[in-house]
């Protein structure tokens, strides 16, 4: 729901993709989206946590499209687990030398170095279905959470 | 001094191409003409056995069969006419690169920066060109169209003799020529011996220009015409190549080459086209850059990164390297449109993506028309289309390949199966509420890639949405989670 809150369903296509998705576990789907929402991603479809983190280094040094996601949720939790904290410092240096922005989709508190660390609630039921977009995006909820880690 | 090389009746020269059998017979080809009447369709060209029985191109087709019974007509060949006209042009750079196509027929050449010599005609796919010399480009056309005066140097003197219809073959010159004729003017001579000031003002100034070009006091420029340059290169290696280092120290010599001829002509690559040879087989690749570059760090980046990547089945023998051209940018911030702010770093970046995820694993998504499970394209450049709306409102989370389970069903004869429970996966439990099935299906018509199944989307306990799918033959498979 955040990807698709951030994509909107805007009226033009626009010329360059704003957002880059590395996407995880291979579960984006563009046919939840709109032709035009699609347009402005740049989708860059992982099997493995390595891949993620050596796509979001690319992209992070290309620095053209400075707003990257990192879509995490669909990844095994243990393969999650292996990330050592140095990785996430190491692209949070790049990220801050590259004027970038990056927003990691984790299931759990995942990044040590995060500058802002938000839940994302909102529950779904079936007659959700029924519903327009707009008005379920409305109903997600984020809650910023307590940072806590070594300056 | 110019020349002018012509075809003379090059529709009918090019339709007897094609219909040798009727060489010797008369031929004609109509004009087209938007009248309905066919047998008042002027002629447009005849051959030279047709004109010798008294006809004469402009005929209206009716007067022509009077005349001539066994005319036979034509239907043009267009494509032939251009294949003369350019071996014709072909003919002409061989005595000069200045040339001009002034008519579907008739080339000018400049020959004042060539050394004099003596010009002799090649036939063009069995057609025989003609050409005339004078001063002055128009009167060298003029000369050309006449066979009195084909084939040798024609002075401004001699061009008076001919005659004034000549004039039609400018611009605007049908306007004033009737009347012209109606004065008794019949040749360019004649037209000569008149005041200029006096037609100036009575027929305008084109009139008086018309009288400075016969007079040959009026010599343009030439149009002219330059053919698509090549910036091909191609190498043959006299040792083969197995590893990528000594590709990308090749590509670099080709590169500064390529650099140096694009910064002469004030053009920059857009695309770079890379041919290997291989001793079995060829592989061919190519690089779409993000902007026009000429410099050859910024253009060895892409090739680099496709050298890197490259798996070849056996060694190189042979490199190709050619690339379409483009205006180079000179690119000034604008606010009103969004642009990549290192353009030069982009189509690297993509290729390294692309080299480590796989092809189709980068791009923009483009949701496909097709009801199709899972159908989606990926592109890598804008398009116009207009926007569908998404399939429901909750985006889903597909797994890729879709997750097989053993589910708990109730079956009835003649109904579609209705779930009951999950009993594997990671989400187990009671179906408590559940929307469908939706019935899908496609390409029924090609057995091999035809599809059928069922969706529901179903609530479990202590779990996110789910996207539940039946294939016939009993395999239940969960398609994703809405989140």
């Amino acid at each position: 729901m955040w990807i698709a809150g951030l994509l909107a369903e805007p009226d033009e296509v626009p010329e360059f993709p704003k957002f880059i998705l590395v996407d995880g576990g291979d579960g984006f789907d563009p046919a939840s989206h709109t032709l035009n929402a699609c347009s402005q991603l740049l989708w860059i479809r992982c099997d493995k946590i390595t891949e993620v983190f050596k796509a979001a280094d690319l992209v992070v040094r290309d620095a053209n499209v400075p707003f990257v996601m990192l879509d995490l949720c669909s990844l095994p939790v243990a393969s999650l687990r292996t990330i050592p904290a140095s990785s996430w410092w190491r692209l949070k240096q790049l990220c801050e030398t590259n004027a970038c922005r990056l927003i990691v989709l984790s299931p759990s508190p995942l990044v040590p170095c995060a500058s802002l660390r938000l839940t994302l609630t909102g529950s779904l039921s079936l007659a959700d279905f029924d519903l327009p977009r707009k008005e379920i995006l409305d109903r997600v909820s984020a809650h910023p959470n307590r940072l806590r880690h070594a300056t | 001094m110019f020349a002018a090389f012509h075809i003379a009746d090059l529709p009918i020269a090019a339709a007897l191409l094609e219909q040798p059998e009727w060489r010797d017979a008369p031929c004609g080809i109509l004009r087209e003409t938007k009248d309905r009447d066919d047998g008042k369709i002027p002629l447009l060209a005849l051959n030279s056995t047709a004109r010798r029985t008294g006809i004469s191109a402009g005929w209206p087709l009716g007067r022509a069969l009077v005349r001539c019974p066994d005319l036979r007509i034509l239907s043009r060949h267009p494509s032939t006419e251009a294949a003369l006209l350019a071996e014709l042009v072909t003919l002409a750079d061989s005595f000069t690169p200045d040339v001009e196509i002034t008519s579907p027929d008739t080339v000018l050449l400049d020959l004042s920066g060539t050394p004099a010599a003596r010009i002799v005609m090649v036939p063009c796919r069995g057609v025989e060109p003609v050409h005339a010399l004078a001063e002055t480009p128009d009167l060298a056309h003029f000369a050309v169209l006449e066979p009195p005066t084909r084939g040798r140097f024609i002075s401004t003197g001699e061009i008076g003799t001919l005659p004034l219809s000549l004039l039609g073959q400018l611009n605007g010159g049908s306007k004033f020529l009737p009347l012209l004729d109606l004065l008794g003017i019949r040749t360019l001579g004649d037209y000569r011996n008149l005041p200029r000031q006096d037609l100036t003002e009575r027929f305008g100034p084109v009139a008086g220009h018309w009288h400075d070009l016969i007079s040959g006091k009026s010599c343009r420029l030439l149009k002219l015409h330059r053919p698509p340059e090549s910036l091909a290169q191609s190498l043959d290696l006299d040792d083969a190549i197995h590893s990528s280092e000594a590709l990308v120290f090749i590509f670099k010599r080709l590169l500064h080459v390529l650099s140096s001829r694009l910064a002469a002509r004030h053009f920059a690559a857009s695309v770079l086209e890379i041919r290997l040879r291989l001793e079995e087989g060829e592989m061919w690749r190519k690089i779409h850059l993000p902007e026009p570059l000429t410099d050859p760090v910024s253009l060895l980046k892409p090739i680099q990164t496709f050298a890197e990547s490259l798996v070849l089945p056996s060694p190189v023998i042979g490199i190709d390297l050619d690339t379409t051209t483009a205006f180079p940018l000179s690119r000034q911030g604008d606010w009103n449109c969004r642009q990549l702010p290192r353009p030069e770093h982009w189509a690297d970046t993509l290729a390294r993506l692309e080299a480590m995820l796989g092809n189709d694993r980068v791009g923009i998504p483009t949701p496909s028309r097709s009801h199709r499970p899972d159908a989606f394209e990926m592109r890598a450049a804008t398009i116009s289309e207009t926007s569908l709306p998404p399939t429901c409102s909750i985006p889903l989370r597909r797994f890729r390949p879709p997750m097989e389970i053993a589910v708990a069903f109730e079956s009835l004869p003649g109904k579609h199966p209705r779930p009951l429970a999950l009993l594997t996966g990671p989400w187990r439990g009671e179906v408590l509420e559940q929307r469908g099935p939706f019935p899908t299906s496609g390409n029924v018509w090609e057995p091999d890639s035809a599809w059928q199944r069922l969706e529901w989307d179903i609530r479990v306990d202590r779990a996110p949405l789910l996207r539940l799918i039946y294939q016939p033959t009993d395999r239940w498979q969960l398609d994703g989670i809405y989140f």
